[in-house]
């Protein structure tokens, strides 16, 4: 078989063989020199050469891969066949396509190329591409041409796509500011308190606290937002007939296209300091499209909440409807307050027995570290009640339920909430359920379990009357009694 | 109230309750206190030697050991008395187009699963199922995995068989 553009069939670019060494290389470098670093400096020949062997039997294989991988594109399906060691023959239909993504690496502007990405609907290879394919940039273009027409009926060229007006300005100041506060509150809180530990630990001169305080604070906080910063920098998000395309990046660069039908539901999330500032984001749950942090793909990185939510009505109707929601009832606060006080009462209890009882296991340590143990001992004892019922009352305040005509509505959430409309047609199996004390007082959680771009998830609805939301299930076994859930829709 | 809620439990000769609900056999007890005492067992063994090292050490004072041992008695009261509560409030029933289930002990939660939505069905024997003659059906959906548990071995293949058919004659329909 040769490689045959006219023909739709396809190789990878020999770049692939360029990546898959550099990869390696790194690879057996940090492991010769880490397991062997003192006697590399005696053996420098001997060492060179086996790795020199490595690398040149890897190019081998790679090599051997690369002459005898094919993608095939027939008008129905991508057909991937590889005679290496073993033979491999992927038929994947573009009725199952989930989606198709585009990045340029820093690798492949190199080699003025693109990587293709072609995800199935499935649980199973959720967080894995089925397939990729790297050709050269122009050749994937046009490749990509022919596929908007094959998977997503689209007549749109790539150059028409790129001139297309898109759907909500996101500014690159927009995208910092969803850096620094688009991150989940409980992260941004731990990676202000690691940063707090950390000054301790400089006025303190403790040097491996200090180091460990630094690295978390970087993991938790410069680490997510230099990335979000990269990800979605010059963001565009359209919409032309069923298919969205949402692209961005600032090195790399990616352009990922969905069909409508894929969407199972669509969230609008609000972080609790972005929140405050009258801003949201917007996700959609689409097997088959998960990010590299396996997080839900986003439509749109924060923006105020008119923003958010006329995008949302633009480029998912289907899912959107105009909400009379009905708030979780106030009786529900009793058994949530319940709950807490004994929660915040064993807390409280443990940290003021652990100060009391400090002089027992503080021995052989200096004062300013008792000092400092007593005064968190202290601290949390009452700044985790609070949070608790804090988080009671925002929850009190937020939750909501609500039934449309294709999809229905949780609000849920204390600090960060989320509003999230669900197609019935997603929903997998549903569960209503009620502990002692919700049942006194006649309330229920209902939880939806639906397939996700991570494998599976579960939704919870707030606290609300179990006859409300078991009107859930009922839509659900309605819609395909009825005719108006047709599986052929979400092929 | 009371009278209806008991009215729920009560079968009639074809071993269904009034809303049509399948109830479990009274076996399931056995298997259930079987894998519990097992469970309590271990635990107490893992639990007290941990605990007597822990008070040989002298890492915790020793009135400590009095709320341990308080834990554990209502550890085991509890594991006592659930498998009741599990037997009587379980149950089960397949439509054509569903499957629902009610169960719980603390918790009561009332599952509903499409058959539409079903990929896989399986019948599960542990050990201790297997001495009572007990099976669990396993019913994997693409959102998760839901289990009809404690039937006797031939209910529990019949259900698997039956909604085997049935996922094989809705795909038959869609070729």
């Amino acid at each position: 078989m040769q490689q045959d553009e006219s023909s739709r069939i396809f190789r990878n670019h020999p770049s692939v063989i360029v990546g898959h060494i550099l990869t390696m290389v790194v690879i057996l470098a940090v492991i010769m020199f880490s397991l062997m670093k003192d006697e590399l400096a005696e053996y420098v020949i001997e060492t060179l050469s086996v790795f020199a062997v490595l690398v040149f039997l890897i190019f081998l294989m790679s090599f051997f891969y690369w002459k005898r991988t094919f993608y095939i594109f027939t008008d129905t399906e991508l057909h991937v066949t590889r005679s290496a060691i073993a033979k491999t023959d992927k038929h994947i239909q573009y009725t199952r396509m989930a989606s198709v993504g585009v990045s340029r690496t820093l690798l492949n502007r190199v080699f003025g190329t693109s990587t293709l990405t072609f995800n199935v609907n499935s649980s199973m290879n959720a967080q894995s591409a089925e397939a990729v394919l790297i050709l050269k940039k122009d050749m994937a273009d046009r490749l990509r041409d022919q596929l908007n027409s094959l998977i997503f009926d689209k007549d749109n060229t790539v150059q028409q796509d790129n001139d297309i007006e898109t759907l909500v300005h996101v500014s690159n100041a927009d995208v910092v500011a969803h850096a620094i506060l688009g991150q989940p509150t409980y992260q941004a809180f731990f990676g202000l308190l690691m940063l707090f530990y950390a000054v301790v630990m400089l006025f303190y001169d403790n040097r491996g606290g200090l180091l460990t305080a630094v690295l978390l604070f970087a993991l938790s906080e410069i680490l997510p937002f230099v990335t979000a910063i990269f990800r979605y920098y010059n963001y565009r998000i359209f919409r032309v007939g069923d298919t969205i395309t949402v692209e961005s990046g600032l090195i790399t660069t990616r352009r990922r296209s969905f069909k409508i039908n894929k969407i199972n539901s669509v969230r609008i999330r609000e972080p609790l300091f972005a929140r405050i500032i009258g801003k949201a984001m917007l996700e959609a749950e689409v097997v088959g499209m998960a990010d590299d942090e396996n997080n839900m793909p986003l439509l749109c990185p924060l923006k105020s909440k008119s923003d958010v939510s006329t995008l949302l009505y633009q480029l998912v109707p289907e899912l959107a409807f105009d909400s009379k929601p009905e708030r979780q009832p106030r009786r529900a606060l009793i058994p949530m307050l319940i709950t807490n006080t004994v929660l915040s009462l064993i807390i409280a209890v443990v940290l003021v027995v652990l100060f009391f009882t400090a002089d027992s296991y503080l021995t052989g340590v200096s004062e300013t570290w008792v000092l400092i143990v007593r005064s968190s001992e202290v601290f949390f004892a009452i700044a985790i009640p609070v949070l608790i019922f804090g988080h009671t009352g925002m929850a009190q305040r937020h939750r909501t339920f609500d039934v449309g005509e294709n999809s229905f509505m949780f609000v849920y959430g204390g600090y960060d909430t989320a509003t999230e409309f669900i197609n019935y047609d997603k929903v997998q199996f549903a569960s209503v359920s009620s502990g002692p004390l919700q049942r006194a007082f006649g309330v229920a959680v209902c939880s939806v379990n639906m397939m996700s771009s991570t494998g599976y998830r579960q939704i919870s609805s707030g606290l609300f009357e179990p006859d409300d939301l078991e009107r859930v299930s009922e839509e659900v076994m309605a819609r395909i009694r009825d005719g108006r859930y047709d599986y052929r829709k979400y092929y | 109230m009371k009278d209806g809620k008991s009215s729920l439990f009560k079968v009639d000769e074809n071993g269904l309750t009034s809303d049509g609900y399948s109830v479990l056999d009274r076996s399931c007890l056995k298997s259930m206190y079987v894998s519990r005492a097992i469970a309590v067992a271990v635990t107490a063994v893992v639990f007290y030697l941990i605990i007597d090292y822990a008070e040989s050490q002298g890492w915790y004072p020793e009135e400590t050991r009095f709320w341990l041992d308080v834990l554990f008695v209502v550890l085991v009261v509890y594991m006592a008395i659930s498998p009741l509560v599990f037997y009587k409030r379980y149950r089960y029933r397949m439509d054509d187009d569903k499957i629902d289930i009610r169960k719980g002990i603390l918790y009561i939660t009332h599952d509903m699963v499409p058959i539409e939505r079903v990929h896989q069905v399986d019948v599960k024997v542990g050990p201790v199922n297997r001495a009572f003659g007990l099976a669990d059906v396993g019913i994997t959906t693409a959102g998760g995995q839901i289990n009809i548990q404690f039937l006797k071995e031939d209910v529990a293949e019949e259900i698997a068989t039956k909604l085997n058919d049935k996922i094989v004659r809705m795909l038959k329909e869609r070729v």
